[in-house]
């Protein structure tokens, strides 16, 4: 499935099937017009991830995956989760007795070479300064630090540390801080609410006093914890009256339609802005396809036969669409920056157990194509019958390539015709289209190519829940 | 009741009463020619059963797994080596997990993190399971955190000894666990495991055996948990218990790992090694072993070629893994050993539970001979038939017979007896007989039975492990229902089996 017809090569081999499509193969087709001489602003890449790709054990080398997907940005929280021994401030200032000030104090070997292996892919790291989740009743490290000037000073250090060289650091420039995590559940934050604003007072004053240029954000909420559980209101209300710095606001979506996160991104815009907070980047954080959540917590011990199937939900071909639809929508909607929970190699993450690569790691790699290809066109999509695809083109920067991508996340499966319109140059083009499903790994598929008056029609047969990526290349 | 076929099957298998009723009609009516007599007398004993079903690490997990404790109580594992623990991102039992800033006071209880392996230790305890705790670090394969030699062996070594303090003295809080072995370290011959040298080795052992010994010597101390390469191939084995007997040090226990080859040759060596340099008292430990043919597809050279890893830990855990655990376990009954333990029983992937602690046909094989174990009035046991007649687990099979036998064309398998071994519970009240068929052919085969200690109609489970069954009730034939009886059971190839008698 290598072949990649050029349009005038493909039109002559296949013009008696064309000359099918133009009289009726395609009736019935969604239409994706694209007109590429009409600009539309610009793409954001938002596709950033959660975690870094340095893995251990039985585990293949992520880098040549990150780089490939060209992962903006990676937000670290649950590195090596279950058992985390990076990142966390417990795993790298183990003993709260102790002298932050002396560098002897600390462990940052692990740390350091976990976050070489992020910048080594060209992503930038969001650094959570607090703990990792401790489910199931455990608890170690979620309890409110017991001298909140200390665990404040620690923060300090390890900022220094990454981004002042301090203790045999780095010069990392690590612009973004995010204070704890999901503080509004148990397994995250053991202290009360007033408990939690008297950390990220602290932590947040503390580091904005070492470094007013760095970004300081969180609280990281659930969307429960934002919209029903009562904390993002009071949080932002403490914010602006105790004057705190708020660079970022972060919250988490584990939902089933895009159009929840919007309407979260949306609710989350208006409550900043109403509190004066318009300057407040957006932080969608944490974000998968999660239906069917009571499977990840079975009852029973004999029922936990059921939580790979929730995980494989998250991150199959259904999964994969959800993912491209997120990021297609997300681009009209007030947020600034999207990490999708995980890309490393927990059981949450888009390489499953191994690093061997799902549907979702294939979707993000068709979304960097667009990503890399920022100027974006006019694209709209004409249902015909059943439920529309969302779709979204763009042209690289030089104007020898662009792409369109669409994903029939929630569609029905049939025929989608492509026409294309309004390419900055006049020679062929090379077309490629490329699919990913449960059973297609971005490969290759054979569209039906035909010119049209203005242009080219490239018509693909989609099955529901699916991403495609269509890529013209200049010959 | 004489000369009448009878089916007795368990309560789970009540919902399919009437196709096991079909089934039995059919051997009934026309029994297939058995390839091997399996023929148990219980009148006949011939020692004890050992409870050598022992595994590495414990049932605490974190994250999105289960809490195994109750898997654990089902298997009865009676001991658990820990090491790799949390693999591979390890947070509890290493040292350095422990004592995480070695510039420190060792003996400032402040200067240690003990909760994480509190709670991890606590969950074996609950099971009843003792406990085997390796001092030392887990394996780095491409790292080097934490395996280069001590910068100072003697605060190393006092260490590990406030470690014992804790959990058998009471020390910082500690408890008092009674924790037999300690074990110095992990395969210090692997580069992944210590970056020093062998003398550097030779003297951490030195240094913290005797520590221990001077602190409890009532305690028993042991190592170095030898590959089975550099044991029988790379001079590491000797030279240690050289310097062990030249230094006079401790040596309770020696330990050494089984994967790729003949576990119980290894055995063997390993005890008339030990014998050799006058460690006659010395238990051998083989406190890593696992159904591993080979390790092609465990190491792929590029990330491309990763989809060959689940494969390699599938096969390590499936029907025909867990045939190859009972046969083991079985084998080894007869073989110069003290001590086994399955690598792994916790929530990493080399683990009998898998991902999301999901219980695999190697669980449910340790279970089946947990089952013997519970009995462990050993009777004569003997296989013959048609393959090459043989005394079962009584006797060794030959050299040949104990190889790991590669997976893959099951047509180029040299076809090989069951092994089999019955016993009689401690109050006479059941018995069970254990059959694998680890590179057997499938087919019937024939259990006779007698020397019953009760006369009336037992109850009878038939129950079968393999890809398929997770020690449930398959159908048997069954003829003679007092002190003596014969059964027929169809057995697939690689699975093992368990038929369980209880007075009525």
């Amino acid at each position: 499935m290598s072949v990649m017809p050029s349009i005038r090569r493909f039109a002559v081999v296949v013009a008696a099937v064309l000359a099918m499509v133009a009289t009726g193969a395609t009736r019935g087709a969604e239409t994706v017009t694209v007109d590429f001489a009409k600009p539309a602003g610009r793409i954001r890449a938002i596709h950033g991830v959660n975690n870094g790709p340095v893995t251990r054990g039985n585990n293949a080398d992520l880098e040549p995956w990150w780089k490939q997907a060209g992962f903006p940005t990676a937000r670290l929280h649950d590195s090596h989760w279950p058992s985390p021994d990076v990142v966390d401030v417990s795993t790298i200032f183990p003993l709260v007795h102790l002298d932050p000030d002396d560098e002897r104090n600390y462990l940052f070997a692990k740390t350091d070479d976990y976050l070489a292996g992020i910048l080594r892919c060209n992503a930038k790291v969001i650094y959570r300064l607090g703990q990792s989740i401790e489910r199931h009743g455990i608890r170690f490290h979620t309890d409110p630090p017991t001298d909140l000037d200390a665990f404040a000073k620690v923060c300090v250090n390890i900022v220094r540390h990454y981004n002042d060289g301090w203790a045999k650091g780095f010069r990392h420039g690590i612009q973004y801080w995010e204070i704890w995590n999901e503080p509004d559940i148990g397994p995250c934050w053991k202290g009360t609410q007033e408990q939690f604003f008297e950390l990220y007072e602290k932590v947040a004053t503390a580091i904005e006093r070492h470094d007013p240029k760095l970004k300081v954000g969180g609280p990281a909420l659930t969307q429960r914890g934002f919209a029903e559980q009562g904390w993002g209101r009071p949080f932002l209300d403490r914010c602006k009256e105790r004057k705190l710095p708020l660079d970022f606001f972060s919250i988490h979506a584990y939902v089933t339609e895009p159009g929840e996160i919007a309407d979260l991104l949306r609710t989350t815009r208006r409550e900043l802005d109403a509190r004066g907070f318009t300057a407040t980047e957006i932080h969608l954080n944490e974000w998968r396809y999660a239906p069917g959540w009571g499977d990840l917590s079975p009852k029973r011990r004999e029922d936990w036969t059921t939580v790979p199937g929730f995980f494989k939900r998250g991150t199959g071909g259904r999964g994969a669409a959800y993912a491209a639809a997120v990021l297609i929508t997300m681009q009209d909607e007030p947020v600034d920056m999207m990490n999708f929970y995980t890309a490393d190699i927990s059981p949450w993450s888009m390489f499953g157990t191994f690093g061997i690569r799902t549907p979702v790691y294939h979707a993000f790699v068709a979304f960097n194509e667009v990503a890399k290809r920022p100027a974006r066109v006019a694209c709209t999509v004409a249902d015909s019958e059943g439920r529309t695809a969302t779709a979204l083109a763009g042209l690289a920067e030089d104007g020898r390539s662009a792409v369109v991508l669409a994903s029939t996340f929630n569609a029905a499966a049939g025929p989608r015709e492509f026409r294309i319109a309004g390419l900055p140059w006049a020679a062929e083009a090379r077309v490629e289209t490329l699919l990913v499903d449960g059973d297609h790994a971005l490969d290759p598929t054979l569209p039906q190519v035909n010119p049209v008056a203005d242009g080219v029609a490239i018509t693909v047969h989609l099955p529901a829940d699916a991403v495609c990526l269509v890529r013209l290349t200049r010959n | 009741m004489r000369n009448r076929f009878l089916i007795m099957t368990s309560r789970r298998c009540r919902p399919s009463f009437l196709a096991c009723v079909a089934a039995a009609c059919l051997v009934a009516a026309a029994p297939a020619p058995a390839d091997e007599t399996i023929a148990i007398d219980f009148s006949t004993p011939v020692g004890r059963i050992r409870a050598l079903h022992g595994v590495c690490n414990g049932p605490v997990s974190w994250g999105e797994n289960p809490d195994l404790r109750p898997w654990f109580r089902e298997a009865g594992f009676p001991t658990a080596r820990l090491h790799d623990c949390h693999y591979p991102s390890p947070d509890v039992v290493d040292v350095s997990t422990i004592f995480p800033l070695f510039h420190l006071d060792p003996d400032d209880p402040r200067n240690y993190t003990f909760a994480k392996t509190d709670a991890s230790i606590k969950g074996l305890v609950e099971c009843g399971t003792k406990i085997v705790y390796r001092l030392g670090q887990s394996i780095e394969p491409s790292t080097a955190y934490h395996n280069h030699p001590p910068a100072d062996m003697d605060k190393f070594a006092r260490i590990c000894v406030n470690i014992v303090r804790h959990y058998n003295d009471g020390w910082a809080d500690g408890f008092h666990h009674g924790i037999e072995y300690w074990e110095v370290w992990n395969e210090p011959e692997g580069s992944g495991m210590w970056k020093g040298t062998q003398e550097e080795y030779f003297t951490l052992y030195e240094k913290v055996a005797k520590a221990i010994h001077a602190h409890d010597p009532k305690l028993k101390v042991g190592g170095p948990a030898l590959t089975s390469s550099a044991f029988l191939d790379k001079g590491w084995g000797r030279p240690f218990l050289a310097r062990c007997r030249e230094r006079k040090l401790p040596l309770d226990f020696f330990s050494f790992h089984a994967y790729t080859v003949d576990h119980v040759a290894l055995v063997r060596q390993a005890r008339k090694t030990l014998d050799e340099f006058g460690f006659e008292k010395t238990e051998t430990h083989l406190n890593e072993w696992r159904y591993a043919p080979s390790w092609e597809g465990l190491y792929p050279k590029s990330p491309e070629m990763f989809e060959t890893v689940p494969e390699w830990f599938r096969q390590g855990t499936c029907g025909r893994g867990g045939a190859f655990a009972s046969s083991l376990l079985m084998r080894l009954q007869d073989e110069p050993l003290d001590m086994a333990n399955f690598y792994t029983a916790d929530t990493s992937v080399w683990s009998m539970f898998g991902t999301f602690g999901i219980r695999t046909p190697v669980y449910h094989a340790f279970r089946a001979f947990n089952e013997l174990a519970k009995r462990p009035r050993r009777v004569a046991c003997t296989v013959a038939g048609a393959t090459a007649a043989t005394d079962g687990a009584a006797k060794p099979r030959s050299a040949a017979d104990n190889e790991i036998n590669p997976g893959g064309d099951t047509a180029k398998r040299p076809t090989k007896p069951p092994v089999a071994m019955a016993g009689i519970a401690e109050d006479g009240g059941s018995a069970v007989v254990l059959v694998s068929t680890f590179d057997a052919a499938a087919g019937p085969r024939t259990i006779s039975i007698a020397g019953l200690p009760w006369a009336a109609t037992a109850r009878v489970e038939p129950l079968l492990v393999d890809d398929d069954h997770a020690l449930e009730p398959v159908a048997i034939g069954r003829a003679g229902n007092g002190p003596a009886a014969t059964f027929t059971i169809d057995l697939p190839a690689d699975a093992t089996f368990l038929l369980r008698l209880t007075k009525p």
